[in-house]
Parts: C-alpha cells; structure tokens; sequence
C-alpha cells in the first residue's frame, strides 16, 4: 500500500482583522465581513476597560463586556473588509469599539482540492507564459 | 535571534481548533516541542463547518490556542501542529503565524516535576 506523502500546503499575503466590540455587536460585524467576501469570523468574550472610565455617566451606555471577532482575510481584501467592518459596527463613534489589522507571516487551513489544482494550472501557465 | 535589547525574536502562532482538540495538542507541544508559553480559550466560529453543518448564520465551538516562540523555534512548531492538528482536513481549523515586536523569555526550572 502506498504512503500518502504529507505535504504542508500555506497561505501568504493574508492579514489577520481583530475588532473589538461591546457584547451582541459580534454577529454584525461577521455578517458585514462575509458580505464584503472574507470566508467567516471567531469570536469570543473579553472584558474592556478604558473608555467607559473616561466617559465618566456617559460612560453607563458602554457595555464593559466585549466581543472580540478574528478574521482571516487576503491582503487584498483587507482594506474593503476593514471598511465595511467600520461602516457597519459605526466604530467612528466613541466607546463603539475598535479594529486593528495585523500582517501575517502565514496561515493554513483546509483548501479544497479544485483550489489547489487551479493555482497549480495557473502557475504552470505563468512559468510558460513568462518563457 | 535576539533584539537590539537582548530579547529573543518571536513569533506568535494562534491555532482555531475544533472543541476538545486544543488540550491534547498542548499536551503533545509540551512533551515533544518543550514549549510552555501558550495558552487557550474558547470561542465560536462562523465559517465552512458552521455553514455546511447547520446552514448559513450558525457557529460552532472553538479552542484558541495562543503559542509565543522564538523565531528560529517558529517554523517547526507550526509544522508539527499542522500535521498533528490535521489542519490540512476539512473542519480541522485554522494555523496562523504573525511576527512579534518583542518576547520574553519563559522557561521553567529543569527540576520541575509533572504533577
């Protein structure tokens, strides 16, 4: 029986969006995410300290518990995702929220085997093509 | 690899594993990598396994697992996870791997016992 030879398959070019936001706004900002094209989001619970001492009464309407969502984008969805992402959590107002992106290294998940076959056709083409 | 400080260069691997795998994958990074500077947390994810499960809109649980390595340490360690983890399989996760502006270094006594 022949071994299945293990290869190790990785994405570049990708970022990572981390936004933080007030408990129950998570769902949103995954659904703004996926609308602009990235593949889906993590998200888990945190706690936030910081803005609603500040506001001091106003303070009140901010919810100390958080939501932080994780996405994974490419680095040429990124800037239209971050976008939708703001636009739709209205982080432009304080004590909304905030977001960050950072650039990855590398990333690797599942990709499907069509997928991969696609790239490698391309490659091929470009290798020929550059010739 | 150290810095202008003497700190070594890092590297910060965060694996988003299915629930239940993340403890045995500590276990097996301790044992054979010696890594101890990780930690884990739950959350929800919303993605392929949610979708092709339960239909758009839903989540499933999650395990993060937040390792710091020093970068000449990185690259094997992301190896390792990503055979031992699966993450090449369908619903197995997510292996990310982001650069570090600085690190500690954490290492424990040798004559540290398991409990």
């Amino acid at each position: 029986m022949m071994e299945e030879e293990k290869e190790l398959l990785v994405l570049t070019d990708v970022s990572l969006i981390t936004c933080i936001v007030q408990r129950g706004l998570a769902d949103a900002v995954v659904t703004a995410a996926t609308e602009a094209g990235a593949q889906g989001g993590t998200v888990y619970f945190a706690r936030g300290y910081g803005i609603r001492e500040r506001l001091g009464t106003l303070g009140v309407a901010i919810e100390a518990e958080k939501e932080v969502v994780l996405i994974v984008v490419s680095d040429e969805q990124a800037d239209l995702v971050f976008e939708r992402i703001y636009l739709s959590a209205k982080l432009s107002t304080p004590g909304m929220g905030m977001m960050f992106v950072s650039r990855l290294e590398k990333a690797a998940t599942y990709i499907p085997k069509e997928v991969i076959a696609n790239i490698r056709t391309q490659g091929r083409k470009e290798r020929v093509d550059d010739r | 690899m150290t810095d202008e400080n003497g700190f070594p260069r890092g590297m910060l691997i965060t694996c988003i594993l299915p629930k239940g795998a993340a403890i045995p994958l500590m276990k097996k990074l301790r044992e054979e990598k010696g890594i101890t500077a990780m930690s884990f947390h739950h959350a929800r994810g919303a993605g392929r396994s949610g979708r092709s499960r339960h239909g758009l809109g839903h989540y499933v649980e999650n395990h993060i697992i937040n390792i710091a390595v020093s970068a000449d340490q990185a690259e094997d360690v992301f190896e390792f996870i990503y055979f031992e983890a699966r993450i090449g399989e369908d619903h197995n996760g997510l292996l990310l791997m982001e650069k570090l502006g600085m690190l500690t270094p954490y290492t424990l006594p040798e004559e540290l016992k398991d409990e």
